[in-house]
């Protein structure tokens, strides 16, 4: 292998590790040996898109495209940074290009029905992961973005059926944990959804989005927050019924027994401010105690 | 003969970003439902109104704010003229015990919440999407108390018309 093959082996290995400084300064290197080498660009494309570079990624990559206008590979990179850079229109334009070029290929209908998920055309996305599942029913970001749409929709049944597939075609991969921790919250089954949240905290310790994600499922689970129960559940309109609920009761009592109205009021009142201040309390605690 | 696969296709490869903006709710479904308590029927037509707007949805959805609007100016309409010449039900002037401000507030805020809910629920997909991919919402404040205001103004120039009836 030649040195500038090696060198680019090496800045993929640590890309993948995100290990990017040194993959940035190992890259530097590579350029010095052939500046304007297609690989080069694209790797350097990959690098500023991870750390959010987004000008400069499309830079390396327009750099990469004049020398091979019909890679696949640059195309698909100029794709992620223009969705990631919320330039969707463009994005569109790319994968559609893609997509005409190449009619039956799984991944690139995976990646626009994400795209549309993204900017939430949600008949068209879970239309695009069906064709991609049909060309390939091991398609994973098809797969995953038919769950989500699933669980958009409220179609718990279809959502497990999806979960099902996803794991059994990869056990081991992280889309497939996070996509387990989105059905166990779509259920309100919590508890369970943070244990496996456990899990995948080991995988990536460092991640704060993580540990904020737990904070929130660990809250959600404590006892008490367990009276809290019908608000969690059904949200606004739970809220909205225990306010009717709560005003027909007051207006019951006092027609049938006035003395009671002073207690149900005030434990409505009592209800509500416990609602509203104890779980951002519980929430601190938790950070500060380490969940 | 054309080619029901071919069609779906050329379907499925059909742009919309360029054509169709995003449908992302501009307010969360909190400062909707407070808009709908504080404010009433009219209010949370209007801020809901003003939220279908910025998904484009406006003209899909604007049959459901036009049955919204004349369901409401009836209810309330009707509201306000029971009220004002004490021609309420006897089970409603029973359970209000005969107060009728009191029946107008809270039978007026409750049927703002069925509003909400009957505008929210086309919405609510898009709500649940949003909140998955992260989509951060706009602040509430001066659209919704604006709204409120309006629709504080649009109550009491029913009230003052159909009393001068």
């Amino acid at each position: 292998m030649s040195d500038l093959r090696e060198i680019q082996f090496r800045v993929r290995n640590l890309i993948e590790r995100r290990q990017y400084s040194q993959a940035q300064a190992l890259l530097s290197e590579a350029f010095s040996i052939e500046p304007d080498d297609f690989a080069n660009h694209l790797l350097a494309g990959r690098i500023a898109l991870e750390t959010d570079e987004y000008d400069d990624a499309r830079t390396n990559i327009e750099r990469a495209l004049l020398q091979h206008p019909d890679s696949i590979e640059a195309r698909l990179l100029m794709f992620s940074v223009e969705r990631h850079s919320d330039r969707f229109a463009e994005a569109e334009r790319i994968i559609l290009d893609l997509l005409r070029d190449n009619p039956d290929d799984a991944q690139l209908f995976g990646c626009y029905a994400e795209l549309m998920l993204r900017t939430l055309h949600l008949e068209k996305a879970g239309a695009l992961a069906a064709e991609s599942l049909r060309l390939d029913p091991t398609e994973r970001l098809a797969r995953t973005v038919s769950l989500l749409v699933r669980v958009i929709e409220g179609d718990r049944g279809g959502a497990l059926a999806e979960l099902e597939e996803l794991v059994r075609n990869e056990a081991e991969a992280l889309h497939a944990a996070w996509s387990i921790v989105m059905v166990l919250q779509s259920e309100h089954r919590h508890g369970e959804a943070f244990q496996v949240m456990r899990g995948i905290l080991r995988s990536m310790p460092g991640d704060e989005s993580i540990i904020e994600a737990m904070i929130e499922l660990r809250a959600a689970s404590h006892w008490s927050i367990v009276p809290l129960w019908p608000l969690n559940r059904y949200g606004w309109i739970g809220s909205g019924a225990l306010w009717a609920a709560a005003v027909g009761s007051f207006l019951l009592s006092r027609a049938l027994a006035p003395e009671t109205t002073g207690p149900l009021v005030g434990g409505y009142i009592a209800y509500v401010v416990y609602s509203w201040i104890w779980p951002p309390l519980l929430k601190r605690w938790l950070r500060w105690r380490g969940f | 003969m054309s080619n029901p696969n071919h069609n779906y296709r050329d379907e499925l490869l059909t742009p919309v970003l360029e054509s169709e903006p995003m449908p992302v709710p501009a307010y969360s479904t909190r400062a909707l439902f407070f808009t709908a308590f504080f404010g009433g029927a009219f209010a949370i037509i209007l801020f809901s109104g003003m939220n279908a707007h910025h998904m484009g949805r406006l003209q899909k959805d604007g049959w459901r704010y036009a049955l919204a609007l004349v369901f409401s100016i009836g209810a309330v309409g009707w509201l306000v003229v029971t009220s004002a010449t004490q021609s309420q039900p006897a089970w409603l002037a029973d359970v209000f015990g005969g107060d009728s401000s009191r029946a107008l507030r809270w039978g007026g805020r409750l049927f703002g919440l069925l509003v909400w809910l009957a505008l929210w629920l086309p919405h609510r997909r898009y709500h649940k999407a949003a909140e998955i991919m992260g989509a951060e919402p706009r602040s509430p404040w001066i659209p919704a108390l604006l709204c409120v205001g309006a629709a504080f103004v649009l109550q009491l120039a029913i009230g003052l018309s159909l009393r001068g009836l």
